[in-house]
């Protein structure tokens, strides 16, 4: 077995999307690399996590947020857990108990059963039976799960894609269309319309607007070749700007809070960086599905950090997770890292996670919420995109964004939902969060499964009754269509009524870390330090950032997924010999396999 | 190659290698596939093998194999969860002139046993390197292996990627027992409408939106 290198040209400590980038396109260019994690997965603050694993999370951050209270400090450089803070837990109350419970063997089941007890325990006053049995029956799914701590989309069209196609990554990775995004309005979520057929189609809009809209969207898929028709407005606020159209208020709303993707809406950007918003969004409509953004499968982020380092171990890089790092110091030109084994590097690329010296940095909270449901938001959508503007449900100061993903995702079991929230975090923007929950979801499963299954029979019964009276009305009235309307409609309303049910939420407040300045303790020019990921929707910003620092630390590499000459040449060698290749048949040797396998 | 055409194939099985490094899982993948075989002096620990592409011919019908190798990922335990994800094959590969390669397949079944997206993926035990036995230097016997192998329910060979013995054998069997199994593949093989893949970009073009 080779030996293991102990020098490398980079360590990098930390497996989030933006290391992960870098490490993949070091190694590509025939950088050596040791990529390091201090967590026992992949991802950093981008990860995933599987049922249990979630509720192993919330346990570590409380237990982290109550050691930080009580100011006892580790000596672990890793700092994952301290960005996280202010975790509160609900679970629904009033679940079905079941009876007896089979008897479980298989091993991976009784250590998930463990942890929800373990979870209860640490994090509720008591250990009640409704709750226990709760999340028994969500932790059977466990692996079906990927909760995610920073979801991310990506747009179809744009760097990150263009990035994904170059790397060659497609093997790895999958991807569905985002279904629909929707805007809080009248107590409601209306859909947002951007494409010409939601304009066209949208009952909502009335003839003039939808001309005034389409003229507008018309105008920002050009707006770089039109320079003039809006340079008086450039520095000045975009909701000015497209005041100038003369569109509805709720128009307005859309184009500033929905069709983009910034972290907080554009309502404070300028024309310029509205206008550039705008046109990233249209210019993805139409390649993959009716939205402009796709949306990765399995959990998203994690997913992407992964298929960068495993692009990265192609090409030789040395992957080490859950390490505890002991010391890492500059001397001698060089960064000494100690930790399951020791190494030199001559660059250094880390993670905020891993920045010994933590005063430098500035840092930006955001109130968050995680909950998983049993029914969508929207009757039969998936994969969609929720925005609350300002002031629309209890006085909101802030946008809030939320996004649903489910099974579509495989991110769920079937008829199970994520829902994730985020807003810019205020000295009220927790009890915002609150209020969204409590307006959208139910916490509260009073009716047990007897109860239901009596009321089942009792519908049932009326419903006998009910379409007994409807043939006799039949019988008189021979109108059939417009009774089944009429049943439709009910349905509908019945199910909008019933809000979905929240199992598990929780709320938490997150850091997202950038520093101040280069300077730190060790040498600036092999040292590069990786600002956190902010929460907006898409993966264009992070990905940008990457390619802009290895631009820096490479100015001499002009393509980074050059194909390697070696490559190419194979592929013309193997052209020769497929015909060969083809025509060998295998199905002569079976008498062979047969005597040799057991 | 010129691809054969989609039609022709009666279905595609992800196979994997996994077990300890420096086994040979690189070493076996090669042979099978582009039938070469580099000394160990020449070869690294794997560098730019991704996965392999090979058609095989069984019973007159043409499965397409991706056979995917490790990536050095193996050597701490790092390997991506997306590796697993829907094989429908693993080989487990040891050493048999290293006994602790032999050992540590009960962790490499426990990797399987928490990542495999599917309890029935069809394993295969390969001791590797059995050309070494001229050498005197096996450390692990063939009588061993295949208890192994039964205790674990698992199919075993034991090979050698140098003198190409078992090497073919090995994976074609993997691949009876897969088309054996039709649970393991026939979903799969319609994949759910409505994911995209970035190797078919070329999607329909519906130009733009206004």
């Amino acid at each position: 077995m080779e030996e293991l290198k102990t020098h490398y040209d980079y360590i990098i400590l930390g497996t989030g999307i933006q290391e992960s980038i870098l490490a993949s396109a070091l190694a590509r260019n025939n950088k050596t690399v040791l990529h390091i994690d201090g967590n026992q997965f992949y991802g950093g603050n981008e990860c995933s996590f599987n049922f249990s694993e979630f509720l192993e999370w919330i346990m570590n951050v409380q237990k982290n947020d109550n050691k930080a209270k009580q100011s006892t400090t580790t000596n672990d450089i890793n700092k994952f857990y301290d960005s996280y803070h202010d975790i509160d837990i609900k679970i629904l109350s009033g679940y079905d108990i079941p009876d007896n419970e089979p008897e479980i063997t298989n091993r991976f089941a009784l250590q998930n059963n463990k942890i929800a007890e373990e979870f209860l325990k640490q994090t509720q006053t008591s250990v009640e039976k409704d709750k226990l049995a709760l999340l028994k029956d969500l932790i059977k799914d466990n692996r079906q799960f990927y909760i995610s701590l920073l979801p991310k989309m990506a747009y179809s069209r744009g760097p990150f894609i263009d990035l994904l196609i170059k790397a060659d990554l497609g093997n790895y990775l999958e991807f569905r269309s985002m279904e629909k995004t929707y805007i809080y309005n009248n107590d409601v979520f209306e859909n947002v319309p951007c494409t010409k057929e939601d304009v066209f189609n949208s009952k909502q809009i009335k003839v003039i607007e939808k001309r005034k809209l389409m003229k507008f969207l018309t105008f920002v898929m050009n707006y770089r070749l039109e320079k003039e028709s809006y340079e008086e407005y450039k520095d000045k606020p975009y909701s000015e700007y497209i005041k100038t159209y003369k569109l509805n208020p709720e128009l307005q709303q859309v184009i500033l809070q929905a069709i983009n993707d910034s972290e907080e809406g554009l309502e404070d950007a300028t024309t310029e960086e509205g206008l550039a918003s705008t046109y990233r969004y249209l210019k993805s409509l139409g390649k993959w599905g009716n939205s402009p953004l796709i949306c990765p499968l399995y959990g998203g982020g994690s997913e992407i950090s992964q298929a960068f380092c495993r692009s990265c171990a192609v090409y030789g890089g040395v992957y080490m997770l859950d390490q505890k790092i002991n010391s890492l110091e500059f001397k001698n030109n060089q960064y000494h890292l100690d930790c399951e084994l020791k190494f030199t590097g001559d660059h250094l690329i880390s993670s905020i996670d891993y920045l010994q010296d933590q005063s430098n940095i500035e840092i930006t909270d955001y109130h968050k919420a995680i909950i998983i449901t049993d029914k969508p938001l929207k009757k039969n959508i998936d994969i969609s995109i929720y925005i609350i503007p300002p002031n629309t449900i209890n006085n909101n100061k802030n946008r809030i964004m939320l996004i649903q993903q489910g099974y579509q995702a495989n991110c769920c079991p079937k008829s199970k939902y994520i829902i994730y929230i985020c807003t810019k975090a205020t000295d009220t923007s927790k009890e915002e969060i609150k209020n969204v929950i409590q307006q959208l979801f139910e916490d509260k499963n009073d009716i047990s499964e007897k109860n239901k299954l009596d009321e089942m029979e009792g519908e049932n019964n009326e419903n006998i009754k009910k379409d007994e009276e409807a043939n006799d009305n039949n019988n008189k009235n021979d109108d059939d269509d417009d009774d089944d309307d009429e049943e439709e409609e009910e349905e509908e309303e019945e199910e909008e009524a019933s809000k979905p049910k929240a199992y598990i939420s929780v709320i938490f407040k997150q850091s997202i870390r950038k520093q101040k300045s280069l300077e730190t303790k060790l040498d600036k020019t092999t040292l590069t330090i990786i600002d956190d990921m902010l929460p907006g929707i898409s993966m264009e910003t992070p990905v940008e950032n990457a390619l802009s620092i290895f631009r820096q630390l490479h100015p001499e590499i002009e393509e980074i997924y050059s194909k390697p000459q070696e490559e190419e040449e194979e592929k013309e060698e193997k052209q020769e010999e497929g015909q060969k290749e083809q025509e060998e048949q295998i199905t002569n040797e079976n008498e062979a396999v047969e005597e040799q396998t057991q | 190659m010129p691809p054969t055409p989609d039609k022709e194939i009666a279905a595609t099985f992800k196979l994997l290698l996994i077990g300890d490094s420096g086994t040979g899982k690189s070493s076996l993948l090669l042979r099978f596939t582009d039938d070469t075989w580099l000394h160990p002096d020449e070869v690294s620990a794997t560098i730019g093998v991704d996965f392999k592409v090979k058609v095989v011919d069984i019973d007159e019908s043409k499965y397409k194999l991706t056979i995917w190798d490790t990536a050095g990922q193996e050597r701490f335990r790092t390997l991506t969860s997306s590796y697993y994800r829907g094989a429908q094959g693993v080989i487990l590969v040891y050493d048999v002139s290293s006994r602790a390669t032999f050992e540590h397949l009960n962790l490499w079944f426990n990797e399987l046993d928490t990542y495999s997206s599917s309890q029935e993926v069809i394993k295969m035990i390969v001791g590797n390197k059995v050309d070494k036995e001229s050498s005197g230097s096996r450390e692990v016997s063939r009588k061993e292996g295949e208890a192994f192998a039964r205790k674990m329910g698992t199919l075993f060979i034991e090979a050698s990627a140098k003198t190409k013995t078992g090497v073919k054998d090995a994976f074609i069997e993997v691949v009876r027992k897969i088309i054996e199994t039709p649970s393991l593949w026939q979903k799969q093989q319609n994949k759910t409408p409505g994911t995209i893949h970035m190797n078919d970009d070329e999607a329909p073009q519906g130009g733009c939106a206004c």
